[in-house]
């Protein structure tokens, strides 16, 4: 993995695409300044020639000087001068060419190399003839050597402006080349510039590329979008890693995330289950404080009237206002608390003592009740409502016997308790829309409508309560054969263990 | 591995990219460093080191009154010479002094040359200078003007006393379309024997003719002389000339011009000597009336074929004859349409 890394990494790629860059460069340029130099170098050396023709002018100029000084004079300095500069003479003609070409400036050089050996030749034999004292020969050999003299001095003058203007056209021409070079050079040095440009934004994208695409990624993360795509990863470069890192990231974020979003939902389902709960009691509060009012008020009259009764001897009087009496104080009761099925069941039967006494006896209710459900705690104020309904909507306008009839038994798992009637039946639409019949959604007005005449809690809060308390859609039933036929109210209470 | 092998193939198209740029830069330097020595060489800068070695060295010494017919000669005797291994060399020629005949001999013997054409003028000390040379061990061949009194091994050069019998045929013909007075062009300072040869030799072709034949040296001792006395000529009106006979090239343009300027054309018909291009246009334009020449190229192959055979096997003819043509206005069509 390291090595893959090492192998791939833009560390050591951008250093070898510098290194490479820089190389190229340095080299051309070396190449550049070699050439350079070069031409400099021959320009130096144009008019090199000139300045050893100089030189061996000046030379001949000197021996010539001390051998007539010689000649006139006879000094000893004179003479070991004459040798001396002869044998500099010597040298400087020796290093002249001596070809025979088809060009002037080397067949000159071999006519005064020549000529010079001729010249030193006579100057030697005039000055031993001088030191002979032959004096007329002394006299002949220095003219020669002096025609001689003037012969080479004119070949030399005459092969340094030779010379002179050969290498002035290549000085010239080697000026020009020079700017020429120059121009080659910028040339050149343009061009790999421009390639090794070329080569640094092709590895630069290669690595700015990947880098780009994950900082896109990374903004729309941070926007918030957590849906994108993993950023590719093609590199096993430093930004690859960083890729994956990051591709990582966004998986562990996007879980996250998720998981939370799914406990907040189960926090608020809780939240809005208990809220509604509250507010279903508060509903049913509310309305048993709108009765209130009368019944505190009506409790303690029908206690004085009970007492009233039983001073006087109306026993069946006394009955009925007691029973008036527990009806109302069960309403006054708290909602918070919960009731027994002993209770309910109690609060059915004052209802429907006080029905009966109210329609004379009118109502005929049966009770079948499995002794041991009698201690089930249950939401307070779920039964006495069904028997209402029963009475209101079920036996009170039908023109025969009406029947209500109360069972409560038991199951392995729960608690059934039945509520029938055999009144006037209800149709399968108004079941329906009273079975989802939901308090929240639907204000009170469409409530009352259903349940109007309804002394207190309408149908609709009764089956909502119960839904809430036992978590439980399946809990309350209602069943009719159709008009006349009666109904039948099953409510459905799971044991609790 | 997939990976792996992507990050070999991405290192490739790096380092395959780097190798097309070194390249295209290594192409680039290259051609610009090409068309830079292309450049040097079209400007000749090594002119100096371009030249071809010989084996020995020959100098044609001469002075140099007939500039473009020695340009002949030595162009005839140059080509010669590489043909044979030999560079000959125009002694003096370009020195920015100019030596009479005898320094530049001087010149020649003291450069210690394989072989010495030479012109002579007839002076003494010339013979004695050829004599010298060949003490050194230096072959020389005199040209067109011979010296046979010296040493030297040859000479190639036309026959003096022929090339007088063409120039009287030529003066002949004139003669027989009516003209009478014939004036030779002779050199002041010429002590050379041909010259004289060929004003004999005419003389004697147009004896017996009613014709009056004279020689007038012409002064070339001092600068531009030569010209003022062929003019003078011209413009004699006591003695007419009708036919002018000249004896060099030079004599040839400043007859040829003053002419011209005179007005005397078809007055006098001139006879002149070598092939310069405006002397044959006079030919075309009927101002002159032939000329003669020499194969000059063929004269200075001679030349170096002559001192080469005497070096090769120490010993050589003493005479080469170099063919004399007339050219006049029948032939100068064929003369050029050769050339």
């Amino acid at each position: 993995m390291k090595k893959r890394i090492i192998h791939g990494s833009i560390r050591v790629r951008l250093v070898l695409v510098f290194v490479l860059t820089t190389g190229v460069v340095f080299f051309s340029n070396v190449f550049m300044y070699y050439n350079i130099n070069k031409s400099i170098a021959n320009i130096d050396e144009v008019y090199l020639s000139n300045l050893g023709l100089n030189e061996l002018m000046n030379s001949l100029d000197g021996l010539h000087e001390y051998v007539y000084e010689y000649l006139n004079t006879k000094s000893t300095d004179s003479l070991e001068n004459y040798y001396l500069s002869e044998q500099a003479y010597k040298n400087l003609v020796f290093d002249l060419k001596g070809e025979v070409a088809d060009n002037n400036v080397i067949i000159m050089q071999k006519n005064i190399k020549n000529m010079s050996e001729t010249y030193l030749k006579l100057v030697d034999l005039s000055v031993d003839a001088k030191r002979g004292n032959n004096i007329e020969r002394y006299k002949a050999n220095y003219e020669e050597a002096s025609k001689m003299y003037d012969y080479i001095r004119s070949h030399i003058s005459t092969l340094n402006n030779e010379l002179f203007k050969h290498n002035s056209n290549n000085y010239e021409i080697l000026r020009a080349s020079l700017s020429y070079l120059e121009i080659i050079t910028t040339s050149v040095l343009l061009f790999i510039m421009v390639f090794n440009i070329l080569l640094i934004i092709l590895v630069t994208r290669r690595i700015t590329g990947p880098l780009m695409k994950l900082t896109k990624s990374a903004n729309e993360i941070s926007a918030g979008n957590f849906d994108i795509d993993l950023v590719p990863v093609k590199s096993s470069d430093e930004v690859g890693i960083v890729t994956k890192a990051f591709n990582t990231m966004t998986v562990s974020i996007h879980q996250y995330i998720k998981k939370i979003k799914e406990s907040m939902e189960l926090e608020s389902q809780m939240k809005e289950k208990e809220l509604r709960m509250t507010n279903h009691l508060k509903d049913a509060q509310l309305k048993y404080l709108q009765a209130q009012i009368n019944p505190h008020f009506l409790f303690n009259t029908l206690n004085a009237g009970a007492q009233l009764a039983m001073m006087e001897g109306a026993d069946k009087t006394t009955l009925f206002i007691e029973n008036m009496a527990d009806f109302f104080r069960f309403n006054i009761k708290s909602f918070d608390q919960d009731s027994t099925l002993r209770d309910e069941i109690k609060l059915v039967d004052t209802y429907v003592y006080i029905l009966n006494v109210r329609f004379s006896g009118k109502i005929n209710f049966y009770k079948e009740i499995d002794e041991s459900v009698l201690n089930y705690k249950v939401p307070s104020m779920i039964l006495q409502p069904v028997v209402e309904n029963s009475v209101n909507y079920g036996i009170r306008d039908i023109d025969y016997e009406g029947k209500i009839c109360l069972k409560a038994l038991q199951t392995k798992e729960s608690i059934i308790i039945t509520i029938y009637d055999n009144g006037a039946g209800m149709e399968q639409k108004t079941i329906d829309r009273i079975l989802s019949l939901d308090i929240e959604n639907d204000n009170i007005e469409r409530e009352v409508n259903i349940t109007k005449d309804s002394n207190g809690i309408g149908l609709g809060n009764v089956i909502n309560r119960l839904k809430l308390y036992y978590n439980e859609e399946n809990i309350f039933h209602i069943h009719s054969d159709g008009p006349n036929k009666g109904t039948t109210v099953t409510i459905i209470i799971p044991k609790e263990d | 591995m997939l990976g792996f092998l992507k990050v070999i193939k991405k290192n490739k198209v790096i380092i395959f990219v780097a190798l097309i740029s070194i390249s295209a830069g290594a192409l680039i330097i290259l051609t610009g460093m090409t068309l830079y020595k292309m450049r040097l060489d079209n400007l000749n800068v090594d002119e100096n080191l371009n030249y071809n070695s010989y084996k020995y060295h020959y100098a044609l010494v001469s002075e140099e009154s007939d500039a473009p017919f020695w340009e002949a000669i030595y162009d005839g005797a140059l080509d010669k010479g590489k043909e044979l291994d030999i560079y000959v060399e125009r002694t003096g020629c370009n020195l920015s002094t100019v030596y009479p005949l005898k320094d530049l001999m001087s010149m020649a013997i003291a450069s210690r040359v394989d072989g010495i054409i030479i012109e002579s003028n007839g002076d003494e000390e010339i013979i004695e200078l050829i004599n010298m040379a060949d003490q050194m061990g230096i072959p020389v061949i005199t040209v067109l003007n011979d010296e046979p009194s010296s040493n030297r091994k040859s000479f190639v050069g036309v026959n003096s006393y022929n090339q007088g019998q063409i120039y009287g045929k030529q003066v002949l013909e004139l003669i027989n379309k009516g003209k009478k007075n014939v004036t030779v062009l002779l050199n002041s300072d010429s002590r050379a024997a041909s010259k004289k040869m060929i004003y004999s030799s005419i003389s004697e072709m147009l004896a017996g003719k009613d014709v009056y034949v004279r020689s007038t040296n012409v002064n070339t001792q001092t600068t531009f002389s030569s010209e003022e006395d062929i003019r003078n000529i011209i413009r004699d009106n006591q003695n007419p000339t009708e036919v002018l006979v000249c004896l060099t090239a030079i004599d040839t343009r400043c007859a040829y011009q003053a002419v011209v300027d005179y007005n005397k054309v078809g007055v006098i018909d001139i006879i002149g000597y070598y092939d310069s291009e405006l002397i044959l246009s006079a030919i075309q334009k009927d101002i002159i009336y032939s000329t003669m020449t020499i194969d000059a190229k063929q004269m200075g192959a001679y030349c170096v074929e002559a001192l080469n055979e005497y070096m090769q096997t120490g010993q050589v003819s003493d005479y080469f004859s170099v063919d004399l043509y007339v050219i006049n206005k029948d032939n100068i069509n064929d003369y050029l349409k050769t050339d």
